[in-house]
């Protein structure tokens, strides 16, 4: 999976117009993003980019680009 | 063991109160909610609610009576039950007393409550194949009910979209001719208590008391809740079932020296639908394979997996010869697995 591949999941996951995703979006801004949101993005990494994600990982990211650092894309 | 003594599932019927939530009525409620956004999270449509005069022995005594009325068993025959529920009539006496009562079941009856969640149905099982198969029981009557709606905060959509309330009761018998599922085993157990406060209602017990003024908190999503309701960490509870549900599912192939190809049917714990297509997808079962069967009763605790069950022995997708893999796991952290053969 390339990046831009990733922010479209992202912008599924959040339920997100296509293409509005750069990284630099800060989560708690994103009203999609709540705990449903969370499972779903946790179930996309597992099964597309085979990464178990924690929650308290999850917690600790405050933008977009953190995800993808936690899911092994470099920043 | 003699044959006699070998235990088997015989007979489940289920009971879900009147009253329902729709999917409409929850959107309506939550309006950055739609039913379709509702059911692609949790596949969950509609979920049955008990009256508030209506307790989880209400249920299962409903479900029981049911089972009686299929002529499968009298109450006459039961000598002993057994009674899963995390909402128990009273802190004393213990509801299977009372459930004793109320269904005339023998007084050489014996009769306890157990209180477990997701995984109490495969814990149910275990226990009644002990007491089955060391002759401390011939009939056992494995009640399992909950009213979770009674916990719920209306402002909470993170477990009212999912959790509801109903009862189940199955019969299990030494009886040698009888047919239905024998208890193969293995079972394979776990707990992981560190998972204690992923799913927990916190007041109303002796460790914090009930609190009709307890401060309302609204999380991160807006959900509404106090010490006195609910609360579940969907997130913490989706890792830990990534964690332990396929490893206990190798637990129960490793064992018997089988495979997934070897299982016929998996009977999960319905706990939530995308959960559970996710969980069918990483285990490489194929979907006729592995039962999710929500959509129209959600998630009501140690009661899912009986329901689907008797479901998928309704529609006929449960044969002689098959061998059926339940698994629960949940609130706790507790969870368990067993194979049952049809017979």
């Amino acid at each position: 999976m390339t990046l831009a591949e990733f922010f479209s999941e992202f912008e599924t996951t959040a339920s997100l117009p296509p293409g509005t995703v750069q990284g630099q979006e800060r989560l708690d801004s994103i009203s999609r993003w709540d705990s449903f949101a969370v499972v779903e993005f946790m179930s996309m990494a597992d099964e597309k980019l085979g990464v178990q994600l924690e929650p308290a990982q999850i917690a600790a990211c405050r933008q977009v680009s953190d995800l993808a650092v936690l899911c092994g894309f470099k920043p | 063991m003699t044959q006699s003594n070998r235990a088997v599932l015989q007979a489940i019927e289920y009971h879900l109160p009147e009253a329902r939530v729709t999917n409409d009525a929850l959107a309506e409620q939550f309006p950055e909610w739609t039913p379709a956004r509702i059911h692609e999270i949790v596949g969950v449509d509609e979920r049955h609610v008990a009256a508030s005069d209506e307790c989880a022995s209400d249920l299962a005594v409903a479900a029981a009576t049911k089972l009686f009325a299929s002529g499968r068993a009298s109450p006459a025959d039961i000598d002993y039950v057994i009674h899963c529920t995390q909402g128990p009539d009273y802190f004393l006496p213990t509801t299977a007393c009372v459930i004793q009562n109320r269904l005339g079941l023998p007084k050489h009856c014996g009769a306890v409550d157990i209180n477990l969640g997701c995984s109490g149905y495969v814990y149910g099982l275990g226990l009644a194949k002990g007491l089955i198969e060391s002759e401390q029981a011939n009939r056992v009557l494995f009640l399992t009910g909950d009213t979770y709606s009674k916990y719920l905060n209306p402002r909470d959509k993170s477990v009212r979209s999912v959790l509801a309330d109903g009862a189940a009761a199955t019969l299990l018998t030494s009886d040698a001719s009888a047919t239905g599922g024998r208890l193969a085993g293995p079972f394979v157990y776990g707990t992981d208590g560190r998972g204690a406060s992923n799913l927990i209602v916190p007041a109303g017990g002796m460790r914090q008391a009930y609190d009709p003024n307890a401060p309302v908190q609204i999380d991160d999503s807006g959900n509404e809740r106090t010490a006195n309701n609910v609360y579940m960490n969907g997130a913490e509870i989706f890792a830990f079932t990534l964690r332990e549900v396929p490893a206990v599912i190798s637990r129960v192939l490793s064992a018997k020296g089988l495979s997934v190809d070897d299982v016929d049917l998996f009977v999960p714990h319905q706990a939530n639908a995308f959960i559970l297509a996710h969980l069918q997808r990483k285990l490489r079962i194929p979907p006729e394979r592995f039962v999710i069967d929500m959509a129209d009763c959600g998630n009501t605790g140690s009661s899912t997996i009986a329901i689907a069950l008797r479901r998928a022995m309704a529609r006929g997708a449960i044969r002689a010869g098959m061998r059926v893999m339940l698994v629960g796991f949940g609130v706790g952290y507790s969870w368990g697995a067993t194979l049952l053969e049809w017979i």
